[in-house]
């Protein structure tokens, strides 16, 4: 336990933990509208999808994050329209997504002339190895996120709550939709940067879920994904140090017996209270 | 009761199709102020659509709609038939009634005094005081029904709509349903869409019975022939002011043979 603590004079360590506490910022916000809008799959095609700007950009010799992000975001515009029209069922076309995504993304760095780099932390992440730049992007749009979130949330709940009836309320739920969807994107490959492409589907999902068990009015159950999302990430981070695993799914495992257990005792509680 | 003669709601030649499939063809129906229409007809023959298209949320193929005000639009009430949030919706009754005094703003959405106000004399009036701070997922069918229609009614509406509002709710929530819709009406038209026109009969002036065109519009005792034409098979006509539900006898299906042969290989 001391060389845990000890372990905390180091920078890479400090920016870890800074990097773990902006996670979960925007896994709470972003995460809570994700799975109460039911668009987990599509955030799952989206940062799938995003692979595949990732190496091209990679291809290109520019910021492989940036290539991430500005597909993340087209792609997240392109699959809003197609929901808003209603006409194709989405799901097919996001499966299509999600496996084209993955596939460009591999082809792109396979051909790009020279050694080829390790894919391990992109799909499962390294929070270990997060950079100062990245640092302040994730700080810049974490106030943003909660910035927007504050400004339009009875909007926002009202639409993911009933589309339909927001609209007959006359508000633009085009609009909010689509501003909703470039934000979960965005957070979506900040997140990346932390947990990998495939992990990050964890953290969109566990965090909100725990908040949701154990509140029933949004913002506190935002409150409690935050809380929980700290507990996972800076726990995960403690034992991938101390038993030497690979961050990543440390931080997915301990999140997924914290869901469990939270479940398991709120059943329990409730039914001694009957 | 006075009826004018200018239709709050006009629709004309109303046409509408998914994809190459079409739903809705040459519909023209008017509804009046005070009206109490029920829209009847066959599952998937149009009826959502057409009140859908009615409220703006999906366009005609062709054909118009037409609002005597303006502002019409904006004070539709409506209530749908299926709760389409996810079951555990982190909204209480209260926070879910409140969403029907949003404006059409994009920014600035405080919720005034006036917006408390009115939102807590609704859910009064619907006896849902007790149920205020429960989550909507945790209620009974016809809870989450009044729910919806408190919501409806905060957006202070000049007509309401109701899409199958008897589908999921037990007799006694029917009852109350009834008392609403029946207070509710002398102020307001109500459209409800239903196929069970039996627990209305005693309160629907009119009927619109819709099976991809419209078949009958017109005074509640109708005829059994344009019925039968728009199910595309007899029907039962249902005492006109008994709200009670005659079944028709059904034809039992032999017993299963397979049963049977179970019991004898053991």
């Amino acid at each position: 336990m001391t060389g845990l603590f000890s372990a905390l004079q180091y920078d890479f360590m400090q920016n870890a933990l800074l990097g773990s506490l902006l996670v979960a910022i925007m896994c709470a916000i972003t995460g809570t509208f994700i799975v109460i809008k039911r668009l987990v799959f599509l955030s799952g095609g989206i940062s799938h999808g995003a692979f595949a700007g990732l190496g091209a950009a990679y291809f290109l010799g520019i910021n492989p994050m940036l290539g991430a992000m500005l597909f993340a975001v087209l792609s997240a515009v392109a699959i809003t329209r197609v929901i808003l029209r209603q006409s194709v069922p989405a799901d097919a076309t996001i499966g299509i997504f999600w496996a084209t995504g993955m596939a460009a993304g591999v082809l792109f760095i396979y051909i790009t002339p020279g050694y080829a780099p390790d894919l391990m932390p992109y799909l499962f992440g390294d929070i270990l190895t997060i950079s100062k730049e990245q640092l302040f992007w994730m700080t810049v749009f974490s106030l943003l996120s909660v910035l927007f979130t504050g400004l339009l949330f009875r909007q926002l709940v009202a639409v993911s709550f009933d589309e339909d009836f927001a609209r007959l309320r006359g508000l633009p739920v085009g609009a909010i939709m689509m501003m909703l969807m470039i934000m979960n994107s965005v957070a979506i490959v900040l997140m990346i940067q932390s947990v990998g492409i495939i992990l990050v589907m964890a953290l969109l999902t566990i965090p909100p879920l725990v908040g949701l068990a154990l509140a029933a009015e949004i913002r506190t159950v935002m409150l409690y994904a935050f809380l929980s999302a700290v507990v996972i990430t800076v726990g995960g981070l403690a034992l991938s140090f101390l038993l030497d695993l690979p961050s990543g799914p440390a931080i997915v495992l301990l999140g997924v017996v914290l869901l469990a257990v939270v479940k398991f005792s709120r059943r329990f509680s409730l039914s001694s209270n009957i | 009761m006075t009826k004018t003669k200018t239709p709050i709601v006009s629709v004309r030649d109303l046409s509408f199709s998914y994809g190459y499939e079409t739903v809705l063809k040459d519909i023209s129906l008017d509804i009046y102020p005070q009206d109490y229409l029920a829209i009847i007809g066959p599952n998937g023959g149009g009826k959502t659509t057409l009140v859908k298209i009615m409220l703006g949320l999906l366009r005609p193929g062709s054909g118009s709609v037409t609002w005597s005000e303006k502002s019409g639009q904006r004070q539709i009430g409506y209530v749908p038939q299926f709760a389409t949030f996810e079951r555990g919706f982190p909204l209480t009754v209260r926070d879910v009634v409140l969403t029907g005094r949003l404006s059409g703003k994009l920014w600035r959405q405080r919720i005034s005094i006036e917006d408390r106000d009115v939102t807590t004399e609704i859910i009064h009036s619907l006896g849902l005081a007790a149920l205020s701070e429960k989550p909507v997922g945790k209620l009974s069918g016809g809870e989450l029904q009044r729910v919806m229609i408190a919501r409806a009614l905060a957006t202070n509406p000049k007509i309401l709509f109701l899409d199958e509002p008897n589908a999921s709710i037990d007799s006694d929530s029917r009852f109350k349903l009834t008392a609403i819709l029946t207070e509710l009406n002398k102020k307001i038209p109500i459209v409800v869409i239903t196929h069970d026109i039996t627990s209305f009969a005693s309160n629907v002036a009119h009927i619109a019975c819709v099976n991809r065109t419209l078949f009958y519009h017109g005074d509640a005792e109708l005829a059994s022939e344009s019925l039968e034409e728009a199910y595309g098979c007899p029907v039962e006509l249902v005492a006109h002011g008994v709200p009670h539900r005659v079944l028709q006898e059904h034809s039992h299906q032999p017993h299963d043979s397979s049963r049977l042969h179970h019991e004898v290989d053991k």
